[in-house]
């Protein structure tokens, strides 16, 4: 389709704007990367979610965020303070890490097989 | 090339873009509502474990989704009720998200991905660059669209004064209320919120596929 120039800059040059276009909306997700992504934004997120509620507190007599607490029936060691928006954001973490994962994961191999068929179409279609 | 050639090139190439889009919706709509729907399911699986083993009421909270989700009970058939609306709800907007997304990061097409010159085939040689910008607006703007309507949707079946979950936003959204005014204060601030958050996602998206390919070609994101 092209020929990827020394060093691999060049490639990208030598391809046509449509094909450019159809590599780019069908170009892989690097995987880890979304992992990694996901789990730093959603451990963000939480951690601030919890920390806020903790900086803000509650009148005398209430408790402290009631409905974040209903995170500790699925976060063992969660809890709506300083230490359980460390462990909030950790559990997290992990959920924002399994879902950009599977994210890519998905997006890759459904790309694939759409380009693995038009490529044998292709060598069908020239084997006529 | 004469200009109705050039026309019909143009028409073509944005008949491409437009499939490929909207290909490329189906997928992430689809990839969205079974994660959603999932962890919905799952949630209520495990809170109905925890609260058995307890000996206490189940889903004391998720419960309050069966506001939104019709059917939807913390009980073992609600979970796949609840499964359901999650897929929907999840897919239409992970769908309208990427809509945004492919629409308004632009067609430099080289900026939106960068080369593995290890890659074995030259289709695998891409990877895909996500715009913060673009990313940005688009969850901004889906986050805000759904605390508007969820809100709406409170004020319409007139349990606005009754909502006091929904009040408790406010901790987060400054001047938020059941009502529309608050509605569309609520939906300015998630805007704020999910456009700050998204931006994050893509530049560690970004930073870590471009260390990944030792440094990748420079494109500007």
């Amino acid at each position: 389709m092209f020929e990827p120039e020394a060093g691999g800059r060049g490639g990208r040059e030598a391809m046509s704007p449509n094909t450019l276009m159809v590599m780019s909306l069908f170009a892989k997700a690097d995987v880890m990367a979304a992992a990694a992504a996901g789990a730093a934004t959603a451990a963000l997120a939480m951690f601030l979610l919890t920390i806020s509620l903790v900086i803000r507190g509650a009148a005398p007599g209430y408790e402290v965020g009631p409905h974040l607490s209903a995170f500790m029936t699925f976060w063992p060691g969660y809890s709506v303070s300083v230490g359980g928006s460390v462990v909030g954001a950790f559990y997290a973490s992990l959920i924002g890490a399994v879902l950009g994962f599977v994210t890519g994961v998905f997006w890759n191999f459904t790309h694939l097989i759409i380009i693995g068929a038009a490529v044998l179409r292709g060598e069908w279609l020239e084997a006529e | 090339m004469a200009s109705a050639d050039i026309t019909a090139a143009a028409n073509a190439n944005e008949t491409a873009f437009n499939r490929l889009v909207w290909f490329n919706t189906v997928i992430l709509a689809t990839v969205f509502g079974a994660a959603c729907g999932g962890l919905l399911l799952v949630a209520t699986y495990a809170s109905l474990a925890v609260s058995s083993a307890m000996g206490v009421e189940p889903g004391q909270y998720l419960m309050l989704l069966g506001v939104f989700l019709p059917g939807y009970t913390v009980t073992p058939v609600g979970a796949w009720i609840g499964f359901f609306w999650g897929f929907v709800y999840a897919a239409l907007s992970g769908g309208v998200m990427y809509q945004i997304y492919a629409r308004s990061a632009g067609r430099d097409w080289a900026k939106t991905v960068t080369f593995d010159v290890k890659a074995p085939r030259s289709i695998m040689q891409l990877t895909l660059i996500l715009s913060p910008r673009a990313l940005g607006l688009a969850v901004g703007a889906i986050l805000a669209l759904q605390v508007f309507l969820s809100t709406a949707w409170l004020v319409a079946r007139g349990t606005a004064d009754e909502s006091v979950h929904a009040e408790l936003l406010n901790q987060y959204l400054p001047g938020y209320t059941v009502s529309m005014p608050g509605a569309l204060i609520g939906a300015v601030w998630l805007f704020v919120y999910g456009f700050a958050f998204s931006c994050l996602f893509a530049v560690v998206y970004n930073y870590v596929a471009k260390k990944r390919l030792g440094g990748g070609s420079s494109n500007g994101r």
